[in-house]
């Protein structure tokens, strides 16, 4: 009588498929990852001691101002400012942040914690003083103004 | 018999590939770092209605400065109005001086350091901020002292830029749970589990007024206050040369 050959398990892991494993995760990541874009303008931050400086932790809800006059350092030119994708004017900043401030606490029940100012180094403190006024009327009061490390170039 | 000359085969190695898939992607996990944005924060006054009190700061207190611009990035401060008897007064006057002066500087320092608050303020302070990071309403904790034994909490000092600006001359005070307390040293309250809870630093009462000329640039302002905080004030108001009053 013939008997039939019982069928053996290799106790090999098969591991010729890992790097394209890999690989497709490396392209799958590098494809899908979008890196949070300020789409700011282009200002010259302020520079500061790093020592006076703080840095805001992940879970305080922020919203970014960018501020710069059309014709840096002409005292006549215009503030322009920008809040996401939008340009407004300046006049129209606080209340636009107060109207995001009551979305944010409609729809997902979270205080907006601090206004984050991005503003040029030669914006006139004119048009920055009438912000802060505008920003106390609209009961925001918690403002960090970006800066960079001093000493660490523009 | 003749032998079979060696052949090359078609096959491209690729035994190794996973090795550097990996490797590049530990290089990358390593080394990718995220811009990190960092800023002087500032907290504006709550605004004047019927239910807020006017804050009115007394002249020991109060330091007046007009800050205008000479050239590019070249700030000057003329003391407008200086507490009594404190070195600034004396010195310098009706006088431009820069920024960068030290005699400025100092005189900033020692008036902050003068008016140093008391422990009090900066644990009730704290103990706000810890029933904040906490959760809890306002007035959980009776005291300080009962917050840190029921939550298990470890005091923490953490000293701040004054004592390395002043030395043995900083104001020093003991306190039962943070013992020897400088002024400008953050109190910490940590947990073996979250880290930091809340803090608080030891401020002074002295507050700067800031006046700035209207054609003075974002960047004197920066200036500014990280000249006045560097140096031991973190009480400051903004405004104007022509404005009366606000920012306070």
């Amino acid at each position: 009588m013939k008997f039939k050959r019982r069928m053996t398990v290799s106790g090999n892991i098969f591991t010729g498929t890992m790097a394209d494993i890999v690989f497709l995760l490396l392209v799958f990541f590098m494809a899908t990852t979008i890196f949070k874009d300020d789409s700011g303008l282009r200002i010259r931050f302020p520079q500061a001691h790093p020592q006076v400086m703080s840095e805001l932790g992940k879970e305080n809800l922020t919203v970014a101002v960018w501020l710069k006059q059309l014709t840096p350092g002409d005292d006549q030119s215009e503030v322009v400012s920008r809040i996401g994708d939008y340009d407004l004017p300046l006049d129209q900043v606080a209340e636009q942040l107060r109207r995001l401030a009551d979305k944010f606490w409609r729809e997902q029940n979270k205080r907006l914690d601090v206004i984050v100012l991005n503003a040029d180094t030669r914006v006139p403190m004119e048009a920055m003083v009438s912000l802060f006024s505008a920003l106390r009327y609209e009961e925001l009061y918690s403002i960090q103004f970006n800066a960079q490390e001093l000493g660490t170039g523009i | 018999m003749r032998k079979d000359k060696p052949r090359a085969s078609g096959a491209i190695p690729d035994a190794s590939m996973s090795d550097i898939a990996f490797l590049l992607l530990i290089f990358f996990l390593v080394t990718t770092t995220f811009e990190v944005q960092r800023g002087i924060s500032y907290q504006l006054p709550k605004k004047p209605d019927e239910q807020t009190e006017e804050v009115v700061i007394d002249e020991t207190n109060r330091l007046i400065m007009t800050i205008k611009q000479w050239g590019l990035g070249s700030y000057v401060a003329l003391i407008d109005q200086a507490p009594p008897g404190g070195p600034l007064q004396r010195a310098r006057a009706g006088e431009d001086v820069s920024l960068e002066d030290p005699t400025l500087q100092q005189g900033i320092m020692a008036l902050a350091a003068e008016r140093a608050e008391g422990m009090e303020a900066t644990g009730n302070r704290l103990l706000s901020n810890l029933e904040v990071a906490k959760g809890v309403p306002s007035g959980t904790y009776s005291s300080l002292n009962s917050a840190v034994q029921a939550e298990n909490l470890t005091a923490i000092v953490r000293p701040g830029l004054i004592r390395e600006s002043m030395g043995s001359a900083v104001p020093v005070v003991m306190d039962p749970i943070f013992g020897e307390v400088a002024f400008g040293d953050t109190l910490v309250l940590a947990d073996a589990r979250q880290g930091d809870i809340a803090s608080a630093v030891r401020e002074s009462e002295l507050v700067v007024i800031l006046k700035f000329f209207p054609d003075c640039d974002y960047d004197g302002m920066i200036t500014a206050l990280d000249v006045i905080r560097r140096n031991g004030v973190s009480r400051t108001g903004i405004t104007i040369q022509e404005r009366l009053g606000g920012g306070v």
